[in-house]
């Protein structure tokens, strides 16, 4: 029964010694400890690493999809506008009868009238906004420091070396560059003229380049071909983005003026294919284009039976959410969170309680050390940061495994390309947060077996422990 | 004998209590995973009712301005694919097809006939370009267009639905307010929207020059066999017929397996959490159990002295682990087997029940298992050395 043995214990220095030396020796006795007893110190790690691992992946997986980052480094500041809905309420037919006496006779006048029930709705007629909304409205807005129009579902089919490659297009204006701030390898945005003046130049995504082109040091002035619409110069090279918004992760990029009429403009007017970008001047002023858009779309001009017209906006988190729940009417990025911070709390409260639970009953294995440190004179707040301390260095060497195993995770899911096109990288806010979440950890399943240790008493501890 | 397991539990509540706890939310994560795995698998292993083998897809953008031209350039496309060696078969439909996504979907009650059901306009040919299997009757031709009703094809589910007790075959009903349809035939399947996905019912409607803007998609079987650069060859084709580079060529199997993925990539993440809290608690339940047991060596020796057997304390040991287990179970059971009345899940109840049976049984297989070794430790203490310790 070797358990039963501490096999070798450190008589730990008085309280009044200086506090560099007590952590040094705090720290050589968790080193020990963790020695002593292989079986537990694997079922401890095993628990921390994956543990962390699953909440680094996952922080990893929101801080590349919704943290300011390029292209969306002013996100706090973007409003996407990318569906427009019109709506007809229900009608009744009102029949109004009136009579009148004509020359002796009962005469009776029926009057019909359509009365339109505020509210019902019957009809809705949803797609992604009109050239001609941006134009004639959006364009026009006050509160917005800049706006872009994009069509950003373009799909195009080439055959490079006579293998298919799809590529997803993006058809934009100048503004769009002056919102989303991609990095360039090299090369630079269009122009205005280059969109006014419908040249065939085009920006390509790093990875897309060395799809179509192979490797090669320099992709400025060479050609894609766009199926009939012919040849196009490659101005410019974007670095790949980890978010997977659709408005910023297109493959290529052209001018808006080769967007056909039918695709810019349906014939309802405000229906058609574009989306709309509204960059605010501080984050503060978001509230105030909400409130700009909920005039104008009260003040368009109510056509084809259409009795209600309702612009749906959305942030960067309410855009991602979309995907998952809610519908275009919706703005979910909030509740979204919510439910995955929810998730996330719950599948931690298992292998916390592991832990605590193993921790608690290993006490005992320390009673003999406690009752020596007690009767020397420990105070309980010593015995209690001492026994902290340890389980934090156990978290944070279970945090270093983790971080290895969620580095290693993520290039398996990038290169079998799980999230689609978007990269994760493991950069400077995920090793923060991974820290962050290290130490929360460990303090919370530290905090009780600490405290029940440093409540045991000395008698009780000393008669049990065998030294 | 359980009474007595449940008292030497009570007395050592506080110690326990966590492991209660923690078992209670084992069991409520593995009931979650269990029964959204079996749900989404029964999904998984009902038939298609049609091949996605070798085929392929095209999405168009055919100009309607002028229906006689257009209907002159969708004969001549679907000729010109036709005389393809590669090609088997080809079909016109609107922009519905499997795994792609679209779907379109109509219910009214004209007449008393209560339905709701998908449905696409396709031509002739697309029950014999997708493969798709009758259970009876036959698919339309273009000679049953001549007829007083529009023929239509339902699937097996759409008669199950909504015809109990009627011969589907020759059933008359309007499918839209001004369109009185007669079924001819019935579909054994058509699951269209992807392996994971329950079935809707089904009507297939007869594509006609009368409405030529739903000349939408392609539908090509190729030979088994055909390699990529078949692709380049219906691209150059189309390219050319359509008069327009607004198009696009999709392999069915590429759809296929992104839409399946947005299913077995959560579940395989779920299923990996899972195994990674049963390995996480088994462990965790394996150094407690052997600690616990390591502390009551003088209550073991004590028992072994008067007599009791090995089998009897590695009985206590696995019997009052099996005791905790079945509390916690029941506590567990309590909360869960309430949501499916109080939520609607996104779950059919009797794979829920299913599913909190299945992870009931591995929960309590494992726990059985962390039991036993500890146990044969404590079975094996010889009563001198345990009472030495005291």
């Amino acid at each position: 029964m070797d358990n039963y043995h501490i096999a070798s214990l450190s008589v730990v220095n008085c309280p009044s010694s200086i506090e560099k030396n007590m952590l040094k020796n705090y720290f050589k006795i968790a080193i020990k400890v963790l020695r002593r007893n292989k079986l537990y110190t694997f079922i401890s790690l095993f628990g921390i690493s994956f543990t962390l691992m699953v909440l680094m992946l996952a922080s990893a997986v929101l801080e590349n999809e919704l943290g300011a980052n390029p292209p969306l480094s002013k996100k706090d500041r973007i409003l996407f506008l990318p569906s427009f809905s019109g709506q007809g309420f229900e009608r009744e037919k009102v029949t109004a009868y009136d009579t009148t006496e004509v020359d002796g006779v009962m005469k009776i006048d029926t009057t019909v009238t359509t009365r339109v029930i505020e509210g019902k709705v019957a009809s809705n007629s949803s797609s992604s906004l009109s050239y001609k909304l941006y134009k004639d409205k959006l364009s026009k807005m006050k509160t917005p420091e800049l706006s872009s129009v994009f069509v950003d579902y373009a799909p195009l089919d080439v055959y490079p070396q006579g293998q298919k490659l799809t590529l997803n297009g993006n058809l934009t204006d100048a503004n769009y560059w002056k919102i989303f701030d991609f990095r360039f390898k090299e090369g630079g945005p269009f122009t205005r003229e280059a969109i006014d003046n419908q040249a065939n130049v085009i920006i390509l995504r790093e990875s897309a380049a060395l799809k179509y082109f192979g490797k090669q040091a320099s992709y400025l002035g060479k050609e894609l071909v766009w199926g009939l619409k012919g040849p196009f110069k490659v101005v410019g090279i974007v670095k790949d983005a980890s978010t997977s918004n659709r408005s910023v992760m297109a493959d290529f990029f052209v001018p808006i003026s080769w967007a056909g009429e039918s695709e810019l403009n349906y014939n309802q007017e405000y229906l058609g294919s574009c989306v709309v970008a509204l960059l605010a001047k501080e984050p503060s002023d978001v509230s105030r284009m909400e409130e700009e858009l909920r005039t104008l779309e009260s003040s368009l001009e109510k056509r084809n039976d259409f009795d209600r017209y309702i612009i749906h906006e959305k942030n960067a988190a309410d855009i991602y959410a979309w995907q998952f729940m809610g519908t275009q009417a919706t703005r979910e990025g909030g509740n979204f969170l919510k439910i995955v911070f929810g998730v996330l709390a719950f599948f931690l409260v298992i292998p916390i309680l592991n832990l605590v639970n193993l921790n608690v009953t290993r006490i005992f294995e320390r009673s003999s050390e406690i009752g020596v440190r007690k009767a020397f004179g420990a105070k309980t707040s010593n015995l209690l940061v001492q026994f902290l301390f340890e389980n934090l260095i156990i978290t944070f060497l279970g945090g270093i495994i983790g971080i290895i195993l969620t580095v290693l995770l993520m290039n398996a899911l990038n290169h079998a390309e799980v999230f689609g096109t978007s990269r994760l990288t493991f950069n400077f806010p995920v090793l923060f947060i991974s820290i962050f979440i290290t130490f929360v950890f460990g303090i919370l399943s530290g905090f009780l077996p600490a405290w029940r240790i440093s409540q045991t008493p000395v008698a009780g501890a000393l008669k049990t422990g065998k030294l | 004998m359980i009474a007595h397991y449940f008292k030497l539990i009570w007395k050592r509540k506080g110690k326990n209590a966590f492991l209660f706890v923690q078992l209670i939310f084992v069991f409520w994560v593995v009931f979650a995973v269990f029964s959204y795995g079996i749900s989404k698998f029964r999904y998984y292993s009902s038939p298609l009712g049609f091949d996605w083998k070798d085929m392929y897809r095209v999405y168009l953008s055919i100009n309607t301005a002028d229906s006689t031209a257009a209907g002159v350039t969708i004969e001549s496309l679907k000729h010109d694919l036709k005389a393809l060696p590669e090609i088997d078969q080809v079909s016109y439909s609107v922009n519905v097809a499997p795994y792609l996504g679209n779907t379109w979907g109509n219910g009214n009650d004209n007449d008393g006939f209560n339905f709701n059901s998908r449905y696409m306009y396709a031509d002739e040919d697309y029950a014999d370009t997708w493969k798709i299997k009758m259970k009876s009757g036959r698919f339309y031709t273009k000679e049953d267009l001549a007829g007083k009703y529009l023929p239509v094809v339902v699937s097996q589910k759409f008669v199950e639905k909504f015809m109990k007790g009627k011969e589907p075959i020759g059933f008359r009903f309007r499918f839209f307010k001004e369109k009185e349809v007669e079924i001819i035939g019935v579909a054994e399947h058509f699951k269209f929207q992807g392996d994971f996905t329950e079935e809707d019912p089904f009507t297939f409607l007869p594509l006609t020059f009368s409405s030529i803007d739903l000349y939408q998609a392609l539908s090509i079987r190729v030979k088994p066999g055909t390699g990529p650069d078949v692709e380049k060859k219906i691209n150059d084709l189309v390219e050319q017929t359509t008069k327009s580079s607004d198009f696009g060529i999709v392999k069915i199997e590429a759809g296929r397996k992104n839409t399946n993925s947005r299913t077995y990539i959560p579940l395989a993440a779920m299923f990996f959490l899972a195994v990674f809290l049963i390995i996480n608690i088994s462990m965790g339940l394996f150094g407690i159990l052997r600690y616990n047991i390591a502390r009551r060596i003088p209550e073991i020796g004590l028992r072994k002295a008067i007599g009791a057997s090995s089998g009897a304390i590695r009985r206590q040991f696995t019997g009052e682990m099996l005791v905790l287990v079945t509390l916690a179970f029941v506590l567990a059971v309590i909360f869960a087997v309430q949501i499916p009345f109080i939520a609607s899940l996104p779950i059919e109840k009797d794979a829920y029940f299913m599913g909190m049976g299945a992870g009931a049984l591995v929960i309590f297989g494992i726990v059985y298992l962390c039991s036993i070794f500890p146990s044969h430790q404590a079975a094996v203490t010889l009563p001198a050395k345990a009472l030495h310790e005291e």
